[in-house]
C-alpha cells in the first residue's frame, strides 16, 4: 500500500485520467489528498454549470458564408505542395471517376463555383462572384450553364443589366444583347427568369424564355415551326427561341411589359458592377466597413441594375458584422421595405429580428421572427424559431 | 460549336457521412463542403471553448477565424490526437494572438449576464447566483492564459491530458503542472464562495 502522497503533477493526472490503484489506496487514508480531489471536483463541477452564450442561428449562418466565401478564394495549400506528383495522379483518378460519374456532373470537390460555364462564340460574361452566392454577369452572346446541386443557402444567377435567372441544379442556355437578356432555354431542372420589369416566370426542363420583341415580331404563327429542339438551340437564331410545348407558351414566353424602371446606361452599370466586387472582396477580407460602403456606392451609382438588391442587402449584413448595430437595423428594415418580395427578405427578417431582440425591442423582434418562421429554408426557419423561444425566455 | 464540361464526381460520399479525419483531408484538397460539415460538426464546441478563454465580443470573430486556419493547415494534420483537439489547439493559438487582456478583463463579467435561469427563483437568489458566476469568470479570467487553457481544456472540455499536451506542443508533465496550478489558484479564488 503506497503512503507517500503523489506529487502536484500525479494529482492532477490522477483526477483527469481517474486514478491508479495506488493513488486510489492512497486516498483512501490521506485526508488532506482526499480533501484535495474533492475540492477540485467540486471547482470543475462549477464551472462546468456555468452557461455560455452561444451565437444566434443567424449569426451562425452568417459566419459559415463568410468562411466557406473565404475558403472558396483560398488556393489549397495541399495542392501547391505536391502539385507536381499529384497532377497526374489525379488526371488518372480523373478518368476512372469521369466514367464512374457519366452521365450526371457534379462539381468538383471544393471548387468554388458550382457552374461549370460554356461560352458560345464570342460571348461576353464575368463571374461576379463565387460560391455559396455564385453570380455571373452576361453583357452579350449565349453561355451554356450547369449547375450542380446546390447545398442549403447557396444560390447561383446569370444577371443581365434588366433581369436575372435563378437556378437549383440544373443545365441551362442564356443569351444577352448588349446587357440585355434575350432569351433562356432549360436542358433540365428549374430557371426562374425574373426580369426588372415584369413577373418572374418559372422555366421547367425543355422549356423556353425569350423577351417580347423577339417572340412577338418573330416568332413563326405555325406551331410545328416553332419548335426548337435543344441541339438546335446553339446554332439557331435568337428569333426561333421559343416554347416547345405551345401548351405551356402562356407561362413560358410571358410577354415583359415595357419598363417603367429608367434605363440604365451600360457605362454606370459597369461602375456599379466594379464597386459591388470591391465591396465583395473588402467583406470577404474581414473589411466590414469598407464592404458597407462598397455595397452602398454599387447601389447607388445602378440602382435599377440586377444587382442593386443583393448590394443593399450585404450592406446590411456588412454594417451588421462592422459592430453598427443601429445602423444595421436600419439598413435591413429599409432592404425589407424596397424589397418585399425579395428571396433575401425571410434571412433578412431574421437577422433584424436578432438585432431588435439585441436592442431590447420584444415587440418589434416577435414581429420580424414571426415572418421568417414559416420559410421554406431550415436555417431560417430555425433562427426565427429560435428568436421567438429567445423572446419567450426573456418576458418571463 | 458546342462542348461540355464535366466536373469530377465527389467519391468519398455525403459529407454529413464522413470522419473528422477524411472531412480535414477533404479540406486539405479544397473541399468546400467538407469544411461546411467540420464548422456543422465542431463550431459549438469552439465556441463554447473560446467563450470561456476570451472576451464574449471577440468570441464570433475568433470562431471564424479558427475554422479559417483549420482550412488553411488541414495538410499539417498528422493524427496525433482528435481532430477535435487538433481544431482547439488552433482555438488557443487563434486566442492568444487576439487577446486583449486588459478589455477583456473589464468586459468578463458581462459574460453571463442575462442568462436565462432554469428555474423560477427569488430575486435574491438570483442576485447571488449572478454575483456567484461573476466570480467565477472573474477568477477564471484572471488565471495567466496557459493556466486557464489547461483548465479549459482538460477540465471543461475534458481532451485528455496526452492529447491536450500535444496541440500545445509540451511536454505532458508542463501540462499537468499548468492543470495543477490553475486548479489551486481556482480553488484559492473560490474559498468560501458557494452559488
Amino acid at each position: 500500500m503506497s503512503t507517500a502522497c503523489p506529487t502536484a503533477n500525479d494529482l492532477a493526472a490522477a483526477i483527469s485520467n481517474g486514478p491508479s490503484d495506488a493513488v486510489r489506496q492512497h486516498i483512501a487514508i490521506c485526508a488532506r489528498c482526499a480533501d484535495e480531489w474533492d475540492a477540485v471536483e467540486r471547482v470543475v463541477a462549477s464551472y462546468r454549470k456555468l452557461p455560455w452564450q452561444d451565437a444566434s442561428a443567424a449569426r451562425i449562418e452568417e459566419q459559415r458564408t463568410a468562411l466557406l466565401a473565404s475558403a472558396a478564394l483560398a488556393k489549397p495549400v495541399s495542392a501547391r505542395r505536391w502539385s507536381r506528383w499529384v497532377v497526374p495522379v489525379l488526371a488518372a483518378a480523373a478518368v476512372v471517376v469521369l466514367i464512374a460519374a457519366w452521365p450526371a456532373p457534379t462539381t468538383a470537390p471544393g471548387a468554388p463555383f458550382h457552374a461549370t460555364l460554356t461560352a458560345h462564340g464570342d460571348a461576353a460574361f464575368l463571374r461576379i462572384s463565387s460560391r455559396p452566392d455564385e453570380v455571373v454577369m452576361l453583357t452579350a452572346g449565349t453561355l451554356s450553364v450547369e449547375v450542380t446541386p446546390l447545398s442549403r443557402g447557396e444560390r447561383f444567377r446569370v444577371v443581365t443589366k434588366d433581369a436575372e435567372v435563378e437556378v437549383r441544379g440544373t443545365a441551362f442556355e442564356v443569351v444577352a444583347d448588349h446587357g440585355r437578356l434575350v432569351a433562356v432555354h432549360v436542358w433540365h431542372g428549374k430557371v426562374e427568369v425574373r426580369p426588372l420589369a415584369g413577373d418572374p416566370v418559372a422555366l421547367t426542363r425543355g422549356e423556353s424564355w425569350a423577351t417580347p420583341a423577339i417572340t412577338a415580331s418573330v416568332v413563326p404563327v405555325d406551331p410545328v415551326k416553332q419548335r426548337v429542339s435543344p441541339e438546335q438551340m446553339s446554332t439557331t437564331s435568337r428569333a426561333e427561341i421559343v416554347p416547345q410545348d405551345a401548351a405551356r407558351q402562356r407561362n413560358a414566353t410571358r410577354p415583359v411589359p415595357r419598363s417603367s424602371q429608367p434605363s440604365v446606361p451600360e457605362q454606370i452599370v459597369d461602375v456599379g458592377t466594379s464597386a459591388y466586387q470591391e465591396a465583395w472582396a473588402a467583406l470577404r477580407s474581414g473589411d466590414h466597413e469598407s464592404a458597407a460602403r462598397g455595397f452602398e456606392r454599387a447601389a447607388t451609382i445602378a440602382p435599377h441594375s440586377a444587382l442593386a438588391e443583393d448590394a443593399w442587402y450585404w450592406r446590411a449584413v456588412s454594417l451588421a458584422r462592422a459592430g453598427q448595430p443601429v445602423k444595421a437595423r436600419a439598413a435591413f428594415a429599409a432592404f425589407l421595405e424596397t424589397y418585399r418580395g425579395s428571396p433575401r427578405a425571410p434571412q433578412a427578417s431574421a437577422m433584424l429580428g436578432w438585432l431588435l431582440f439585441d436592442a431590447g425591442d420584444l415587440v418589434g423582434a416577435e414581429n420580424r421572427f414571426r415572418t421568417a418562421v414559416t420559410d421554406p429554408a431550415t436555417a431560417v426557419r430555425d433562427s426565427a424559431s429560435q428568436g421567438l423561444e429567445a423572446i419567450r425566455r426573456r418576458r418571463e | 460549336m458546342k462542348g461540355k464540361l464535366l466536373a469530377l464526381r465527389r467519391v468519398a460520399g455525403d459529407p454529413v457521412e464522413m470522419s473528422d479525419t477524411a472531412l480535414l483531408a477533404a479540406c486539405a484538397v479544397g473541399d468546400g463542403a467538407a469544411l461546411g460539415a467540420l464548422f456543422d460538426r465542431h463550431r459549438s464546441a469552439v465556441q463554447r471553448f473560446l467563450a470561456r478563454l476570451a472576451d464574449q465580443r471577440d468570441t464570433d470573430d475568433l470562431v471564424q477565424e479558427t475554422f479559417l486556419q483549420v482550412n488553411r493547415s488541414a495538410d499539417r494534420f498528422r493524427g496525433g490526437s482528435s481532430v477535435k483537439t487538433w481544431i482547439l489547439g488552433i482555438a488557443v493559438n487563434v486566442s492568444r494572438h487576439h487577446r486583449r487582456a486588459e478589455v477583456r478583463r473589464n468586459s468578463a463579467t458581462t459574460t453571463f449576464i442575462g442568462q436565462p435561469q432554469p428555474s423560477p427563483i427569488t430575486p435574491d437568489e438570483a442576485t447571488r447566483k449572478r454575483e456567484f458566476a461573476m466570480h467565477l469568470q472573474r477568477a477564471l479570467v484572471e488565471l495567466p492564459h496557459d493556466l486557464r487553457v489547461a483548465f479549459v481544456m482538460c477540465d471543461l472540455e475534458e481532451v485528455p491530458g496526452v492529447e491536450a499536451a500535444a496541440v500545445l506542443a509540451v511536454r505532458e508533465g508542463t501540462l499537468w503542472w499548468r492543470l495543477s496550478e490553475a486548479r489551486k489558484a481556482l480553488r484559492a479564488a473560490l474559498e468560501g464562495m458557494s452559488p
